[in-house]
């Protein structure tokens, strides 16, 4: 008998973990929200729609990489010291495959993944048809508006399509060429516009959802990048015509005036001219008939004012502590005509000349983007504006407005480089308990007006309509009409002086909003604006209290043929051989 | 539920067997030793009825019935020969047993069993704990350093307390870092820490399995070897009461050397002209010459003070004691080992008075342990057999409350910004304390104010174990097998209770002595703030542990068989956690033929909770052939006891590296922060599949025994090849578009070599014996998912554990420089700063003359070396013994960094000195000074193989000479049966090659050298019996 049980018990040993594991060894599963709980929930699936907007400045910001963004790359700004941050890799020259940012690939496909996630739950979702509509509009809007930015960076890029990848999947995507990358983003933009609605209720939280008109100024940009000179041509180094067309064909430049002219005609936006100074506010109020996109901030995280950290004078307090950074060059500087509208290279535009009156009577937007010696800012403790001084030599003793060059004079610690600040976009008040809650303008209208007046010149010519958009930018700018009420444009331009009036107005009216450095590339024209020195403005008091100036080299910038475009990061390519590599990389 | 239950019904049935007897005839006997001294507890049985058996009593007695005349006994004892005796016409014999020279039938004690030297196929490494037990140091493992063969560890730190050594076996092999050995006492799994907790006293051998053969029934725990300690347990005899009481010092090996005042500010001075380069005006120096001379002839010591404040803080000594006492004995019914241990070890600062005296708590380091054990077997049939063991420690560990880094008082001590020499002044003229209040400091207030007055922070640990078992014999169902239980339940409780004060508000003065004023650092913070006492509970955790095994082992003829059948399960909770559990069933069959031909297979099915896969399967499977059994080389070679060739090859686990929780599907995320309101996004990829490590272990040896166990020899090779480990998926493009979960990739392997080598004899009454043993094993990556920028910048093919970094190639010199004095185009020059001469120059290894984070690569060697050695002398003469262990290690690299290395970052070191400058440009071994140092000279912030150093050292580790005082002379003491006295010393002398960095102990971890020193110890200790 006792045999029989320890017979038993010897089986039951040998047994036991087969028998007996329900209890003791299962898995311990956590119940986790999957896609089906997102996706059959509208709320949910209403939250993954909102999160797919949260990348869309991602390479429009200011401290893009840390102290600086692409501004600080190019002749727009200087930044703090930031040796091995990528806005400092790319002017000295030094960026490669290697040391490339590799967040711009990880953004974007991250977002492209989840829109198609989206795509693919969209025939499921509990909602009206309509709702289900305008989702669906959004999330192939904004995913042509990511890789609308990487075709910036890289030319042709991989197009996944709609397809989601499994993570045993074998994933070795080649590159698109250009136009195939250029054609699938308009494509993707058309028909987003298709879905889109023209605008949303201003006071509703929809507003600043992406619309009709949104889908179509995007479109209108892709175009007019592609039907310039960097990509509308032929390069014997891009045989497989990743970085360019492969030819050169003018009505490329049509097809962008045709765009633009699109949105134009939705008779949907105009200038901001409600609140003076009107191209100061136009930045600041959230409901706005220049918006096309923006990003607009959640009214409840505390996070919109970086700009004025990373901007403002350290003497101007804010409620962060930071370093500031993005400090105007005096290349900037000198592109801002005067209020006449001429520029200051011309002997009648009445410009003093380096000096005490240098800042007097310049374009009004010169005002709204940069803060110099001078400049009348608020300041804690004081009511009324008060000078932002950016002077070195002998600061004067006195109330802290007075002194304030200990803090923001150029060469102090934590100070500008170049004796300028950055302004545009920040507000004028300190001191405040609450967020200063503004959109992000990514898309405005002053942009598209631009985009037309640029494609159709090079189109057709310097025509009246050229004539007529510019007029009304710099109008709204606040230049004086003159008496030939154009506004300081020169009458009977050539086609080439039309251009070069083009790029400059671009390059004052859309500072530090992401244009300049692509302008410079596309239009060829980096290796003179690049390839040199940078310059600030080194002013010098005086124990009796008089002034002397001196420009000074800041930083030398290089430029060179490969840096047209970004480099593929060299990991992509190692893990992905059908990837290929830009020119000259 | 169930495992419960078939416990149960096991222990019943074992408590409900019964005993059968038959009657013929009683054989009385007696068993001596070849000294005629009597041998308690000699197994005896019936040759052919092992059923039948006893043990002798105290007086070497026993008494046995046997079925025929033809009865023939057999005798065996641990380190005597086997003996067999015919009973024929006897009621009365005596034995006597002939010691066990050869060693062949020395025992080990590996998983769940013992093995003996000369059958045993897989690879262990034992010694008994008598061998270290008066090395005077806290921790077993410090004490097992350079003595078995395969044991790589490093100590770390001398704190009290603190002081256990990393330790592995045959190195390292997994990528993901945690390399520690399973560690098993008394069959019970035990932690890192519970096992430095241990006194040596208790623990009667320890061993490590270091191959498949050995450690494949741990399974799935196993592939990073295991330690397997046995505790001492009663012996039948009468009652044997051991007292032992040690006293000693510990000596700090060596304090770091700082320059003085005037040599520092000298350099300062010189670092802030070299921080000038380039600039239109000079920086002012710090230093005028009024200062410089008034630093050398100390005329201003409250202005222009000269502290070392090592030597201020610390002394260069501490004491230590120890005390055992144990009581051992016991009959054929019950046997008993019971012991207590108290421990005490005291730290080096130096006393200070509290500014009021009734604040005066303990602030100095310290370490108190009290050590229990009791080991109970009770016998209460010659089939059952019941034990009963409890222990328990308690510990305290004491730190000063007033340090004010996170790191410790031994980074402030080397902090050129908290106690540079001329920071403050020892005390102010009035007796207050001075702050670091230079523009340059910390700001902290004096240390000695704050050790003195910031009270304590201890730490309480709290250790119990109950393990109760029974063993039953089973000849009755077949003869061999036996049965047996064991439960345990662990429990480890920490505490902790500070009484420390917010020494940044202590009222501390800067005293001016230009104008002979006082200003207070904190204003109005004039009075001593109070004191806060802060309790917690810091660890709660404990462990059921349940095993049951089925035994076999019998003899038919020459053929010997084997097995073993154990059920394993294991239960752990941490805290509030929830439970995680293991479970596992592990096999042994063996066989083998006259002790000629070995074989043996373990089987291991175990697993754990966390996985899909609940049960991983771990086989090994070993051979031995003793040559020296055959016929024709017994012949030819007799010199030969034991020349035996053996091989083992198995699957081991590991899941120490694998995640705490395994997600079974994407999980989606909810958050804000985005525009409209919420947001949701889609989680990062699952990997439900994830499984532990497996390693292929190989293992080929021989063991040999000559001249009659006079010399000895074993030698290893291993090959470890361990994959499926955890790691990211690191060539998936990032087109895919979601953060990857790890999976199983990762290969890399180990190999090496170790082995021992002995030889004693005596000539004599001088015994001596030497043994010299050596352990070699080296690591590589073999695949891990990767897209590196650079074929150099590759983990696959190089050593584990290595940082990234660049490559130093020297300094700039003079002639990279053009006459403006930036550097010459076509010198490769890095981004992050102003490159000046006299910086450090790093390779550019892509070749684009500029120095990037491209250019870094994969540095030096690690941490861990790839050869130990040990060699072991011991010499006796009559009562005098003498043993010395010289210890070392070999082919590794040690790195130190921040304020362990950087002028002015640290206090200003010997190294310092040999900075570049124009002048010794060509000798320099450090780079040109600076104050606001340039980054590219910055050890942490710039990582280059120029912070590294390949080390290696040989230390004298422990000396001890002994007295036994002749029984004669104890004789007229009456009680005491034997005495000795004896001094032991540990960590001697050490021979160290840390190259530049001359003061840094061999031993250091890589970093910023910030640990307690590490100490000699010397001891001074008598043994009692009574």
């Amino acid at each position: 008998m006792q045999t029989y049980k320890i017979v038993l018990f010897a089986i039951s040993l040998f047994t036991l973990p087969v028998s007996c594991t329900k209890d003791f060894l299962d898995q311990k599963t956590l119940s986790v929200l999957n896609e089906d709980a997102i996706f059959s929930d509208s709320t949910y699936a209403q939250q993954f729609v909102n999160s797919r907007y949260a990348n869309i400045t991602y390479s429009w910001e200011p401290n893009r990489f840390g102290t600086g963004g692409l501004e600080s790359a190019i002749d727009e700004a200087e930044s703090a010291i930031s040796p091995t941050q990528q806005h400092t890799l790319i002017f000295s020259g030094a960026l490669n495959p290697s040391n490339a940012d590799k967040n711009i690939w990880i953004t974007t496909y991250r977002q492209v993944r989840a829109v198609n996630i989206f795509l693919k739950n969209k025939d499921t979702l509990p909602v009206q048809p309509a709702t289900k509509a305008r989702w669906e509009g959004e999330v192939r809007f904004l995913r042509a508006w990511y890789y609308a930015t990487m075709l910036k960076h890289y030319g042709g890029i991989p197009i996944v399509e709609n397809k989601i990848f499994a993570q045993d999947e074998e994933i070795d995507l080649p590159r698109s060429t250009y136009e195939e990358s250029v054609d699938y983003i308009i494509q993707e933009c058309d028909a987003a516009a298709a879905l889109l609605p023209m605008s949303y209720v201003s006071t509703s939280s929809d507003y600043g959802r992406a619309t009709k008109g949104a889908a179509l100024a995007l479109k209108a940009r892709v175009l007019l990048y592609a039907a310039s000179p960097l990509t509308n041509s032929s390069r014997a180094d891009d045989p497989n015509r990743l970085v360019s067309y492969g030819s050169e064909d003018a009505t490329r430049w049509k097809k962008a005036a045709d765009a633009a002219q699109a949105v134009i005609n939705l008779n949907q936006y105009s200038l901001y001219r409600a609140s003076t100074p009107a191209f100061y506010q136009n930045f600041l109020v959230w409901v706005n008939p220049e918006q096309i996109f923006a990003f607009m901030p959640p009214t409840t995280t505390p996070n919109n004012m970086y700009r004025e950290t990373i901007a403002n004078p350290p003497s101007r307090g804010t409620r962060y502590t930071g370093t500031v950074s993005n400090f105007p060059l005096q290349e900037l500087v000198d592109a801002f005509g005067m209020k006449n509208g001429l520029p200051i290279t011309d002997p009648a535009s009445g410009y003093a000349g380096i000096g005490d009156n240098m800042y007097k009577d310049r374009d009004p937007r010169f005002y709204y983007t940069v803060s110099f010696n001078g400049a009348l800012r608020a300041m804690n403790g004081y009511s009324g504006d008060q000078p932002v001084r950016t002077y070195t030599g002998v600061i004067p003793v006195g109330n802290s407005s007075e002194s304030s060059a200990n803090l923001d004079g150029i060469y102090k610690n934590n100070a500008t480089r170049t004796g300028y600040y950055a302004y545009k976009m920040l507000g004028n008040t300190v001191g405040i308990t609450s967020e200063l809650n503004r959109p992000r303008l990514l898309i405005r209208y002053a942009e598209i007006l631009l985009i037309a007046a640029e494609a159709v010149n090079e189109f057709q010519g310097p025509n009246e309509q050229v004539y007529s958009w510019l007029k009304d930018i710099r109008s709204r700018a606040g230049i004086e009409p003159g008496i030939n009420n154009l506004y300081g444009v020169k009458a009977n331009m050539t086609k080439d002086e039309m251009r070069a009036f083009i790029q400059n107005e671009r390059r004052v009216e859309l500072a530090f909003e992401e244009h300049r450095f692509w302008d410079v590339r596309r239009w060829k024209i980096a290796p003179q604006t690049e390839d040199k020195d940078m310059h600030g403005m080194e002013i010098t008091r005086a124990q009796d209290g008089t002034f002397s100036y001196r420009t000074i080299v800041v930083r030398k910038h290089v430029f060179r043929d490969n840096m047209y475009f970004f480099p593929i990061p060299q990991s992509e390519l190692t893990k992905s051989p059908a990837l290929q590599q830009n020119p000259g990389y | 539920m169930k495992l419960m239950k078939i416990t149960l019904l096991f222990a019943f049935l074992l408590i409900s067997c019964n005993l059968y007897s038959q009657e013929l005839r009683t054989i009385n006997g007696q068993v001596f030793d070849e000294k005629k001294t009597a041998l308690p507890g000699v197994t005896v049985t019936e040759v052919g009825n092992v059923t039948n058996g006893t043990t002798t009593d105290e007086n070497g007695k026993f008494r046995i019935t046997v079925a025929s005349n033809a009865a023939v006994l057999n005798l065996s004892f641990i380190g005597f020969l086997n003996q067999t005796v015919s009973t024929r016409d006897k009621t009365n014999i005596t034995v006597t047993l002939l010691p066990d020279a050869k060693g062949l039938e020395e025992v080990v004690v590996v998983g769940y069993s013992t093995q003996k030297r000369i059958t045993a196929t897989g690879s262990v490494s034992s010694i008994k704990a008598e061998e270290i037990k008066n090395v005077p140091t806290a921790s077993v493992q410090n004490a097992l350093v350079g003595r078995l063969p395969g044991f790589f560890s490093q100590q770390r730190s001398g704190q009290p307390g603190s002081d256990a050594a990393d330790f592995f076996i045959r190195g390292v092999n997994s990528i993901n870092g945690d390399n520690r050995p399973l560690i098993i006492v008394d069959d019970i799994e035990y932690t890192y820490e519970q096992v430095s907790q241990m006194n040596v006293n208790e623990i009667e051998s320890i061993s490590i399995l270091k191959d498949a053969a050995t450690t494949a029934i741990y399974g799935v725990k196993g592939a990073n070897g295991v330690l397997v300690i046995t505790t001492n347990r009663g012996k039948v005899g009468k009652p044997r009461i051991n007292f032992t009481a040690e006293t000693g010092i510990n000596q700090v090996i060596r304090f770091p050397t700082y320059l003085d005042a005037y040599s520092t500010a000298l350099l300062m001075n010189e670092a802030t002209v070299n921080d000038s380069y380039g600039l239109s005006s000079p920086i002012t120096l710090p230093w005028t010459a009024q200062d410089l001379e008034m630093f050398k002839n100390g005329t201003d010591p409250y202005g222009h003070p000269n502290v070392n404040w090592t030597e201020e803080l610390l002394k260069k000594t501490s004491s230590q004691s120890r005390y055992n006492f144990d009581v051992n004995g016991g009959n054929n019914i019950v046997k008993y080992f019971t012991s207590v241990g108290y421990y005490s070890q005291n730290g080096i600062l130096k006393e200070f008075s509290p500014q009021n005296s009734e604040d005066a708590v303990n602030s100095n380091y310290f370490y108190r342990r009290f050590n229990f054990r009791s080991n109970l077997d009770i016998t209460p049939t010659k089939t059952l057999k019941f034990r009963f063991d409890v222990n328990g420690r308690f510990e305290t560990v004491n730190n000063p409350g007033g340090v004010l880094d996170a790191n410790g008082l031994f980074k402030e001590l080397q902090a050129f910004r908290a106690t540079a020499p001329f920071v403050m002044p020892l005390t102010n003229p009035d007796g207050t304390y001075g702050y670091a209040n230079q523009s340059w400091g910390n700001g902290y207030a004096n240390p000695i104010t704050r050790i003195a007055n910031g009270g304590y922070r201890r730490t309480f640990r709290n250790n119990f174990n109950i393990i109760v078992g029974a063993d039953q014999k089973l000849d009755f169902v077949t003869q061999g097998l036996s049965a047996k239980v064991n439960v345990s339940y662990a429990s480890n409780i920490n505490e902790r209770r500070w009484i420390f004060r917010d020494v940044n508000l202590l009222p501390v003065f800067f005293y001016n002595s230009f104008n002979d004023t006082y200003s207070i650092k904190n204003a109005g913070n004039y009075k001593m703030p109070n004191f806060i006492q802060d309790s917690r509970n810091e660890a709660f955790n404990n462990t059921t542990t349940i095993q049951a095994s089925l035994n076999y082992a019998r003899d038919f003829g020459n053929h010997h068989v084997y097995a073993l059948g154990l059920l394993n399960q294991r239960s752990y909770t941490n805290g509030g956690a929830v439970p995680v559990n293991f479970r596992g069933i592990t096999t042994r069959v063996g066989y083998d033929f006259k002790q000629k031909y070995l074989f043996e297979f373990n089987l291991g099915r175990n697993g754990n909770d966390l996985f899909i896969q609940k049960y991983g399967t771990f086989p090994a499977v070993s051979l031995g052939w003793n040559v020296a059994e055959e016929g024709f080389f017994k012949e030819r070679f007799p010199v030969f006891d034991l020349l035996k060739l053996r091989g083992s090859y198995g699957l081991v686990g590991s899941d120490n590296n694998t995640p705490s929780t395994i997600l079974s599907e994407v999980q989606y995320n909810l958050g804000g922060g985005i525009p409209f309101g919420s947001g949701a996004n889609e989680g990062a990829l699952v990997n439900p599949f994830i499984t532990w490590e497996k390693e292929k272990k190989t293992n080929i040896a021989l063991d040999v025994n000559m001249f009659q166990g006079k010399f000895s020899l074993t030698a290893e090779y291993f090959y470890n090849y361990r994959y499926d480990q955890l790691w990211g998926q690191g060539d998936v493009p990032l087109l895919i578009g979601q953060d990857l979960p790890v999976s199983n990739s990762g290969i890399s392997e180990n190999k090496g070599f170790d082995g021992i080598i002995t030889y004693r004899n005596n000539i004599r009454d001088f015994n001596y014996s030497i043994s010299a043993n050596a352990s070699y094993a080296v690591n590589n990556v073999i695949y891990l998912s990767e897209a590196p920028d650079y074929p150099y910048q590759a983990q696959t093919g190089r050593p584990l554990g290595l940082t990234l970094g660049y490559k130093n190639i020297g300094f700039y010199q003079l002639e990279d420089f053009g006459e403006n004095g930036s550097v010459l185009p076509g010198v490769p020059t890095p981004l992050w700063s102003t490159i000046q001469p006299g910086d450090l120059k790093y390779a550019d290894m892509n070749g684009d003359g500029l120095i990037t984070t491209a250019d870094q690569t994969y540095l030096s060697k690690p941490n861990l070396p790839t050869t130990t050695y040990g060699v072991n002398l011991g010499l006796s003469y009559k009562g005098i013994s003498l043993s010395a262990l010289v210890q070392g290690a070999t082919g590794y690299a040690v790195q130190i960094n921040a304020e362990g290395s950087d002028a002015f970052n640290s206090n200003l070191r010997p190294w310092h000195l040999e900075r570049w400058t124009p002048a010794t440009a060509a000798t320099a071994t450090y780079p040109r000074i600076g104050f606001n140092t340039n980054i590219n000279n910055i050890s942490w912030q710039t990582v280059s193989d120029f912070w590294f150093i390949n080390a290696s050292y040989t230390r004298l580790k422990s000396l001890e000479l002994g007295y036994t005082i002749p029984e004669q002379w104890l004789g007229k003491v009456g009680f005491i049966n034997s005495a000795r006295i004896y001094g032991a010393g540990y960590n001697l002398l050490t021979i160290r090659n840390v190259g530049k960095f001359q003061q840094v102990d061999p031993e250091i971890a890589s970093g910023q050298g910030q640990a307690y020193p590490n100490m000699a110890n010397f001891n001074f200790g008598v043994q009692l019996s009574f």
